[in-house]
């Protein structure tokens, strides 16, 4: 990891484990709606498919995923609210 | 309408399928990947409660049909349809309608344009005779969704990604989200297996710091899909060639074809029967 993780304020975390497409990405999208511009927002997903389908749209939509972490099963992702 | 009036001509190239009832017909469209404009819908609505039974059909690929179309009516509805740009379509040994999924003008996932490449290849080959029955179908990413492994002759867009070291972040989501594990990201280093990807360019569009991006978009082509009694996939043998690669293997592939086949042979079997190596050193 080239940032420092012990810098990263984490504002708000939901889990959507169990979740299946679209709602986790849907979740994740209204979540960063109600967040100001630069917070974090904590997304734990299940590994494979959710994965794909949130980081492609919240790239999209103009957010950051500025760290993830891998666990068995699951994933954290980080992602950082954009203008 | 006796036989000596009949249109030989709607009736010869196909397109006019024989129904089981007598004098009956399904008149069968030239439909391009599954593309229609509204207005045509609405001619066609009004043509199959003029000359048919009032339903129309969907065909497994794509195509649109209007039964129960009696013999004397096949030149009105087809003339009638001409109007909206709707043409008849074909059947028996020539080169079918044209398969195509939405690619990059709807899909998010899209790599490529695959209605543009079908338009181009309806063009120029639509109709063709042939040994028996080609199909043809492009998709726009490698999740297949037009099935170009079930066609003669498949065609999927794909991207070669590279790795910009300076611009990673060392996240591993580019690991994580791999179908193919081609990545591998260890202290912030990522080591890329070509020889596993299968170009769909998830690691380029989740990337988010753009660490991943397109070297070079193009085609990688299957030949000898079909369905049927004797199915089999088609087989990948070309990889990420250019568009106009692509037209010039298509074209030499369907002079192999012509050239190649026993009578009645899909060009599967006849590249089974010779060996794919044969096929290869024919058209690349």
């Amino acid at each position: 990891m080239k940032e420092n993780r012990e810098t990263l304020d984490i504002t708000k975390s939901i889990d959507t484990c169990g979740e299946v497409c679209p709602m986790n990405m849907a979740r994740t999208k209204f979540t960063l709606k109600e967040m100001a511009t630069g917070e974090i927002l904590e997304v734990v997903l299940d590994e494979g498919e959710p994965v794909r389908n949130v980081s492609r749209s919240t790239k999209e939509e103009g957010h950051r995923i500025i760290r993830l972490e891998r666990f068995n099963g699951f994933v954290k992702m980080l992602i950082q609210k954009g203008e | 309408m006796s036989e000596k009036q009949m249109d030989y001509d709607s009736l010869k190239t196909g397109g006019f399928m024989r129904q089981r009832q007598k004098d009956l017909f399904a008149f069968r469209l030239r439909i391009v990947g599954g593309r229609v404009e509204a207005s045509q819908l609405r001619a066609l609505a009004d043509a199959a409660e003029e000359y048919g039974d009032g339903h129309i059909h969907l065909t497994t690929r794509q195509g649109i049909e209007v039964p129960f179309v009696h013999l004397d009516n096949v030149q009105s509805i087809r003339k009638n349809l001409e109007k909206v740009r709707l043409h008849k379509g074909t059947c028996g040994p020539r080169i079918r309608g044209v398969m195509a999924c939405q690619g990059d003008t709807v899909c998010p996932r899209g790599l490529v344009d695959p209605q543009d490449i079908a338009r181009k290849i309806d063009e120029k080959y639509f109709a063709m005779g042939v040994p028996h029955k080609f199909k043809i179908s492009v998709t726009g990413c490698p999740a297949s969704c037009a099935k170009p492994q079930e066609n003669d002759f498949g065609i999927i867009g794909g991207v070669d990604p590279k790795w910009l070291d300076y611009l990673c972040i060392g996240c591993s989501l580019c690991q994580e989200i791999c179908r193919k594990d081609a990545i591998v990201v260890e202290d912030g280093v990522v080591t890329f297996d070509r020889e596993k990807c299968d170009f769909c360019g998830d690691c380029i569009s989740s990337c988010p710091t753009d660490a991943w991006v397109i070297d070079k978009t193009g085609f990688t082509l299957l030949i000898g899909g079909k369905v049927g009694r004797f199915p089999q996939f088609g087989v990948n043998f070309a990889e990420l060639v250019s568009e106009t690669e692509l037209f010039e293997i298509l074209d030499k592939t369907i002079q192999f074809y012509n050239k190649m086949a026993l009578k009645g042979e899909r060009v599967g079997d006849t590249v089974n029967r010779v060996g794919m190596e044969t096929f290869k050193k024919a058209v690349l």
